[in-house]
């Protein structure tokens, strides 16, 4: 009986050692960095990484009010797995019960326009809180993602937040993401093992069914290219389609 | 506040009790032996008498916290599982139980660890009961609240495989400002929080950290290893000076084993050298992540309490509150005062309780216009306030102590500090429990033999201090016990004519010759053959003098042990090893498997009484020539030795899976260990067993 000690992929070592001096880099160059996590897939992998290297780089989420149970729940897994706590935003509460009493708590499927305002509240603003004299912002994006996502860049100058923006993943494959995951038993949403590819809030997700594109499921009602919250505009991006085809199913 | 919350959280843990109290049960049907429980015994903090069948237990109270709560159960244990009338306080902030019957030892165990506390680690060689200035959080002097940092390092030590056999055992204090109160000079490890200028005339905080010091045998003044650190550092130097204790001090010399010893060794500066290289090593592996920070403080002002309590009440910087300090004889308290205290805290819902290294007891964060109602309530439990002249400690001596020479628990009570209230310390032998080197007049018992009889002596120490700017004592004449009493009564009178201005005991003691206290008590030394009869007994004794032969006391811990500490050194690389996995550093995770295969493979020589070798192939191959039964264990030692040493270290998962064989080859080793031994006791020691809260990030989580 022998042990293999070849090395594993090595792809998956490279990629590995080029996303860890990328977050080293940023760390020292544009301190203080900080990390937008959706608990997604992607976002983990971001969180496993930081916390291996030990940088000193912030981790939050936010909880815009409306997330599964089951996205919450990552929060426990990172404590357990790794002793760390992600740091939480909230929405403002007067804000959020301004807008459901003026159009319900599911007005986000009446129209484009009343779900990117539900966007802004729950998730924006406490984004802009958590940016907030930040030197640099990382977050989990990948280009294969969605249509809006296909000319992301590895980094950017924000400029609606005037900070540098970093997308390690960009070029990273859905595939990769999973691999490097199981590779080093990092954690995720347990919805990943329900169909759920990107997790959004509640409402506004879904499971995508085999063949679907991987944000198929966030927003379904509306149009490929409105499918973005409003955290992350990009001059080039088209401005959100109000025409498309829109099911009610409020 | 943080602080209380991990009281709550407590460190007791139901489990290992369950395994002791099977252990006792296999000793007491003669399945293993009584060296093999006494070290398990002692682990979990549970000593021997002088008398046979009862056992004193001591628990453990990081920085001296505890809730009502456990103040009543250690009440209830009292009551109900000692035949003792009296609880204890020691110096070093525990709370002894003594005569429990060796047979309700676990059920004690079991009543404590429902109140969350735990006897752990309180005896033996490992870390003990980790001491604090009395005021952290409340203190107007201090910094920061040294408990967020006292805590986390307790937890961080408690069961963790690198303090589970050391050398000797190891006393570690913390102070939450430069005046150090907690004495971290007599300590093997001391911390004290400390603020400094930095270039920019800013002000930064950190750590400074002494090392080395101790009292008992040849007394030691801890050296500076650190003069700052930064507190996100602060567990890494802490296990480097640990660390430095393992691997350096003397195993086989119990009586040159404590840290100090290695200053004598190397000198102060390889003492600090080496310090620097464990602390490198550590800091690659743990130290990636920061200590969750402390709260600092930049308008510390006032004065310093001094060593143990305040001896009167004490304005908080919280303002409003105040600290309630109530004086123990030396130490002690019944089952109703214990009880009784708790009754009163909870009726004013007063949480926060602290024992103090002089054995009193304070009351944190009292509101001011309460005291008059809590004085009257506690003169109904017959306690009060501190009063000039009773800050006496005493241990206890021959009343319970194997090791005791004189009954300085009897003696104790006897003596006063007098009209300045001096720190008068009374051990009843040389190892110092009683601190008697920090005294003002500090005394330990001794037995010296004068025209053909051994007289009861207590030798004299004066003018110590352990805080900063403090020394220990000047050793001054050793006086017949009968004598000491009136010794004591000559030096404070002396003293009192004597000193200029409002000079102190420690300065007005340091400016005499040295041979000015032999010729100031020249009478009271010397024995004249007809005065033998009169010096023959010691106090509360009608019986002459005669110092029992008990073996040695448990106080050294069990015998050394080379297997098991070899197992444990093996545990500790593995924590180290799966730290660096974590950081995907595999080169420097792979060289940690190494270590603690060598270390493995070193017990199993011992244990197969086959020659050690580096080479681990090589003595895979004389194992089998010595023992055939191993062949198999041997041809997987070959394998996994050719594999932890290659140049190239394997990535996930392929690193994963050979530790995983490592760690089942080192569960065999300790099957065949444990079969050449049945005596042996290495569970804790063994792979699949967490018992640290892993690398120092994890044990941070809170």
């Amino acid at each position: 009986m022998s042990v293999n000690v070849a090395p594993g992929s090595t792809g998956l070592q490279q990629r590995t050692a080029v996303l860890e001096s990328a977050l080293r880099a940023l760390a020292t160059e544009h301190p203080p960095a900080t990390f937008s996590s959706s608990l997604g897939a992607e976002d983990m992998v971001l969180t496993d990484a930081i916390v291996r290297t030990g940088l000193a780089i912030e981790i939050f989420t936010l909880d815009t009010g409306r997330l599964n149970p089951e996205t919450l729940s990552v929060l426990g897994l990172v404590r357990k797995r790794y002793g760390h706590e992600i740091r939480v935003y909230r929405p403002d509460q007067a804000e959020v019960d301004r807008y459901v009493r003026d159009h319900g708590l599911d007005a986000i499927y009446q129209s484009v326009e009343l779900r990117t305002r539900c966007c802004h509240i729950r998730k924006v603003e406490p984004l802009n809180r958590a940016l907030a004299g930040k030197g640099a912002w990382i977050t989990g994006m990948r280009r294969a993602q969605s249509v809006t996502r296909k000319a992301l860049p590895l980094e950017e100058l924000d400029p609606a937040y005037g900070l540098w923006k970093f997308n390690p993943l960009a070029e990273w494959s859905e595939r990769e993401v999973w691999d490097y995951i199981r590779a080093f038993q990092v954690p995720y949403n347990p919805l990943h093992d329900q169909g759920y590819r990107s997790i959004g809030c509640a409402p506004c997700t879904r499971p995508t069914a085999a063949g679907e594109d991987l944000r198929a499921g966030r927003w379904w009602w509306e149009s490929p290219e409105s499918k973005e919250c409003g955290l992350h505009q990009r001059p080039t991006d088209t401005p959100p389609a109000t025409t498309a085809e829109q099911r009610n199913l409020a | 506040m943080e602080g209380s919350v991990s009281l709550k959280q407590g460190l007791a843990e139901l489990g290992e009790i369950d395994q002791y109290a099977r252990d006792l049960d296999s000793f007491r049907k003669l399945e293993i032996d009584a060296e093999r429980f006494t070290a398990i015994r002692l682990q979990m903090g549970c000593y021997g008498q002088r008398q046979e069948g009862v056992n004193m237990l001591r628990i453990k109270i990081p920085g001296g916290r505890l809730t009502p709560a456990q103040l009543r159960a250690t009440g209830d244990v009292l009551e109900r599982h000692s035949r003792n009338e009296t609880a204890h306080v020691t110096t070093r902030q525990d709370i002894q139980i003594h005569y429990v019957p060796l047979e309700k030892t676990p059920d004690a165990m079991r009543d404590l660890a429902r109140a969350g506390l735990t006897t752990r680690e309180a005896c033996g060689n490992t870390i003990r009961n980790v001491s604090a200035c009395s005021l952290a959080g409340v203190c107007p002097k201090e910094h920061t609240d040294v408990n967020h940092h006292l805590q986390t390092a307790v937890r961080h030590f408690l069961r963790n495989p690198l303090n589970q056999q050391l050398p000797r055992k190891f006393k570690i204090s913390f102070s939450g400002c430069e005046s150090d109160c907690a004495q971290g000079m007599i300590h093997d490890l001391g911390i004290v929080a400390v603020r400094r200028k930095d270039e920019n005339g800013g002000e930064r905080f950190g750590f400074k950290i002494l090392a080395a010091g101790g009292l008992g045998h040849k007394p030691h003044e801890a050296i500076v290893v650190e003069p700052f650190i930064e507190e996100r550092d602060l567990l890494i130097a802490m296990e480097a000076v640990v660390t430095l204790h393992n691997k350096y001090s003397d195993r086989i010399k119990r009586a040159k084993a404590r840290i100090k010893f290695l200053v004598d060794r190397f000198g102060a500066e390889g003492f600090i050298e080496r310090y620097r290289d464990e602390f490198a090593r550590i800091k690659e592996a743990l130290g990636q992540r920061e200590l969750p920070a402390g709260e600092w403080r930049s308008d510390a002002s006032g004065e310093a309490p001094g060593p143990g309590a305040p001896r009167q009440v004490h304005a908080q910087r919280q303002q409003g509150l105040s600290v309630l300090p109530l004086a123990l004889p030396v130490g002690n308290l019944t089952a109703a005062q214990l009880r009784g205290i708790a009754d009163i805290a909870d009726e004013h819902a007063l949480t926060d309780l602290q024992t103090t290294q002089d054995q009193n007891l304070i009351f944190l964060n009292v509101p001011n216009e309460l005291i008059p109602t809590l004085l009257a309530q506690f003169q109904e439990l017959g306690l009060a306030l501190p009063k000039t002249g009773d800050n006496v400690v005493a241990c206890p001596g021959t009343s319970t102590c194997r090791l005791g020479i004189t009954a300085s628990t009897t003696l104790g009570p006897r003596v006063d500090g007098g009209e300045h209230d001096l720190r008068i310390r009374v051990s009843g032998c040389h190892n110092g429990c009683a601190q008697p080197e920090s005294g003002d007049i500090g005394i330990f018992g001794e037995g010296r033999r004068l025209h053909g009889k051994l007289i009861p002596h207590y030798q004299i120490y004066l003018g110590g201090d352990g805080m900063a700017g403090g020394a220990i004592g000047r050793k001054g004449p050793s006086v017949p016990s009968a004598r000491i009493e009136q010794a004591i009564e000559r030096l404070k009178q002396i003293y009192a004519r004597e000193r200029i201005d409002e000079e102190s005991f420690f300065s007005w003691s340091r400016r005499q010759e040295a041979d000015y206290f032999k010729e100031l008590l020249a009478d009271l030394i010397a024995v004249k053959p007809e005065e033998v009869p009169s010096v023959l007994r010691d106090h509360g004794n009608a019986a002459d003098f005669r110092v029992l032969q008990l073996g040695g006391g448990e106080c050294a811990g069990a015998s050394q042990q080379k297997i098991g500490t070899l197992f444990f050194e093996a545990a500790h690389e593995r924590n180290y090893r799966d730290a660096f996995k974590f950081q995907r550093k595999y080169p420097e995770a792979l060289s940690c498997a190494e270590a603690g295969l060598q270390a493995v493979a070193r017990a199993v020589a011992d244990a197969a009484a086959t020659p050690e070798s580096e080479d681990l192939a090589a003595f895979a191959e004389a194992l089998v020539v010595a023992l055939p039964e191993t062949r198999a264990l041997a041809a997987e030692l070959k394998v996994l030795a050719a594999a932890v040493s290659l140049e190239d270290a394997p990535g996930e998962p392929d690193i994963s899976a050979l530790f995983a064989r490592v760690d089942a080859w080192i569960v065999s080793a300790a099957e065949l260990c444990q079969r050449r031994d049945p005596t042996l006791v290495l569970r804790d020691a063994l792979p699949g067993i967490v018992l640290a809260p892993r690398p120092v990030a994890v044990a941070l989580a809170v």
